[in-house]
C-alpha cells in the first residue's frame, strides 16, 4: 500500500510538472531538477494523504458511535430530555 | 440580528434554539423573529449571489478585474456556507427558512441555466454558471439532513478548485486580449493543452463523469432525494442537462470554429501553469479516490449537529 500510494504520487508529481511546462508551450522535459522536485512532492503529497485519510476514518467512526449513543440515550432511555 | 435579540432577548445559538423550538411546537408566531430570519437569510442569500438576489453579480464580475472575480466568486460561497450552516441549523432552521432557500435553489438553477446560453462574454458567462452552481450548492443545505451538509461541503471544494481552475484560464487569456467568447476561436491550434484544459474545466462544470463536478452533483441530488425533496432533484438534473449546452459550446468554438481576428499566443507565467496543473489534476483524479473528502465532510457535518 504505501509503495502504490508513493508510485501514485510520483507519477502524479511528475505528470503535473510536465503538464505545467506543456502549458507554456515549453519542451515537457524542460528544467528536469523541478520534475524530480515533484516527483518528490508527489510522494510525500499521497503518502501523506494516505495516513490522514486513516485518521480521518477513526475520528469518524468515533463520532458516528458518539451519535448513536447520544441518540440512544435520548431516545430511548427513560430521562427526560 | 437586532430583530431577533429584540423578540427574544437571546443571542447566543443554543438559547435561540430553545426559543424558537418552543415557537414552532407550541405553534406560536412572532413577526419580529419572522423578519429577522428572513433578513438575515435575504443578507446571506446577496452575498452567495443565490435568485432573486443575484442581479449584482455578472456586471460585477465582467467589471472587475480577473483576480478580484475569482475572489468573490470563491470565498464569499465559502465563507457564507459556513455562517449560514452555523446560524441556521444550530439556531434557527424551520419550515420558514427551509421553504425561503427551497425556492432560491430551484430559481438560481434555472435562471443559471436559462441565462447563460444568451451569454457572448466569457466573464459573464462564468458569473451566471456560479449563479447556477449556487442553486445546486444550496440543494444540499436546504435538505437539513447530515447527508445535506455534506453534500454541500463535498459540493463548495469541487466548485472552489473547478472556480481556480476556470478563472486561472480567463486570467492567462486576458493576457491575449480575449473577452468574448467568439475570441476562443482556434485557441486548439495556437494552445491545444490550454484548450483541452478548459475543456476539462467546462465539463467537470457541467457534471459529465468521471470528472469531479459529476460527483458533487450525484451527491447533492441523492442527498435532496433522500430528504424527500422530489421536486428538487429531477429541478437539478434538467438545468444540469441544459447548462452542458453552452459549456460544449465553449468546447465546440475552441476545437472548430474560426475566430474573427487570430489572437497570437502570449506565454503564461509559471504561477498560472502549475495552479492550472494542479487543479486539473484533482479534477481528473478525484473520481478513484473521493473518500479523504467524504469521510472529512461527514465528520464536519456530524460536528454540526453533536
Amino acid at each position: 500500500m504505501p509503495l502504490s500510494a508513493t508510485m501514485v504520487g510520483v507519477l502524479l508529481g511528475l505528470g503535473t510538472q510536465m503538464y505545467s511546462n506543456a502549458l507554456r508551450k515549453l519542451p515537457y522535459m524542460r528544467h528536469p531538477w523541478e520534475h524530480l522536485l515533484g516527483m518528490g512532492l508527489g510522494a510525500v503529497f499521497a503518502n501523506q494523504m494516505v495516513k490522514w485519510e486513516v485518521k480521518a476514518q477513526e475520528d469518524l467512526d468515533k463520532l458516528l458511535l458518539k451519535a448513536k449513543q447520544a441518540n440512544e440515550r435520548r431516545y430511548f432511555d427513560d430521562d427526560e430530555d | 440580528c437586532s430583530m431577533i435579540y429584540g423578540s427574544t432577548g437571546a443571542t447566543h445559538f443554543d438559547q435561540l434554539a430553545k426559543i424558537l423550538t418552543g415557537y414552532e411546537i407550541t405553534g406560536a408566531r412572532s413577526s419580529g423573529i419572522f423578519m429577522g430570519i428572513l433578513f438575515i437569510a435575504v443578507g446571506f442569500l446577496f452575498k452567495i449571489t443565490a435568485v432573486p438576489f443575484h442581479m449584482w453579480a455578472p456586471d460585477i464580475y465582467e467589471g472587475s478585474p480577473t483576480p478580484v472575480t475569482a475572489f468573490l466568486s470563491i470565498a464569499p460561497k465559502i465563507s457564507i456556507s459556513a455562517n449560514i450552516s452555523r446560524v441556521s441549523i444550530y439556531g434557527s432552521y424551520g419550515a420558514t427558512l427551509q421553504q425561503i432557500f427551497f425556492f432560491c435553489s430551484i430559481a438560481s438553477m434555472i435562471l443559471g441555466a436559462l441565462a447563460a446560453m444568451a451569454q457572448t462574454k466569457v466573464k459573464r458567462l462564468l458569473a451566471h454558471s456560479s449563479i447556477g452552481h449556487v442553486g445546486y450548492i444550496r440543494t444540499g443545505f436546504s435538505c437539513g439532513t447530515i447527508e445535506g451538509i455534506q453534500s454541500l461541503l463535498i459540493g463548495i471544494f469541487i466548485y472552489a478548485s473547478m472556480t481556480l481552475d476556470a478563472f486561472a484560464i480567463v486570467s492567462a487569456l486576458r493576457q491575449t486580449r480575449v473577452k468574448y467568447i467568439a475570441d476562443l476561436g482556434a485557441l486548439a491550434k495556437t494552445n491545444p493543452i490550454l484548450a483541452i484544459t478548459f475543456s476539462i474545466t467546462m465539463f467537470s462544470y457541467a457534471g459529465i463523469p468521471p470528472l469531479a463536478g459529476f460527483c458533487s452533483k450525484f451527491y447533492l441530488f441523492f442527498a435532496a432525494l433522500g430528504c424527500g425533496a422530489y421536486f428538487l432533484a429531477p429541478v437539478g438534473v434538467v438545468t444540469s442537462v441544459i447548462g452542458r449546452f453552452y459549456y460544449i459550446r465553449l468546447a465546440k468554438r475552441m476545437f472548430f470554429d474560426t475566430p474573427r481576428t487570430w489572437i497570437l499566443y502570449e506565454p503564461m507565467d509559471r504561477d498560472k501553469s502549475l495552479l492550472l496543473a494542479m487543479t486539473s489534476s484533482f479534477i481528473t483524479s478525484f473520481f478513484p479516490y473521493p473518500s479523504p473528502l467524504f469521510s472529512v465532510t461527514h465528520q464536519m457535518a456530524l460536528s454540526s449537529y453533536l
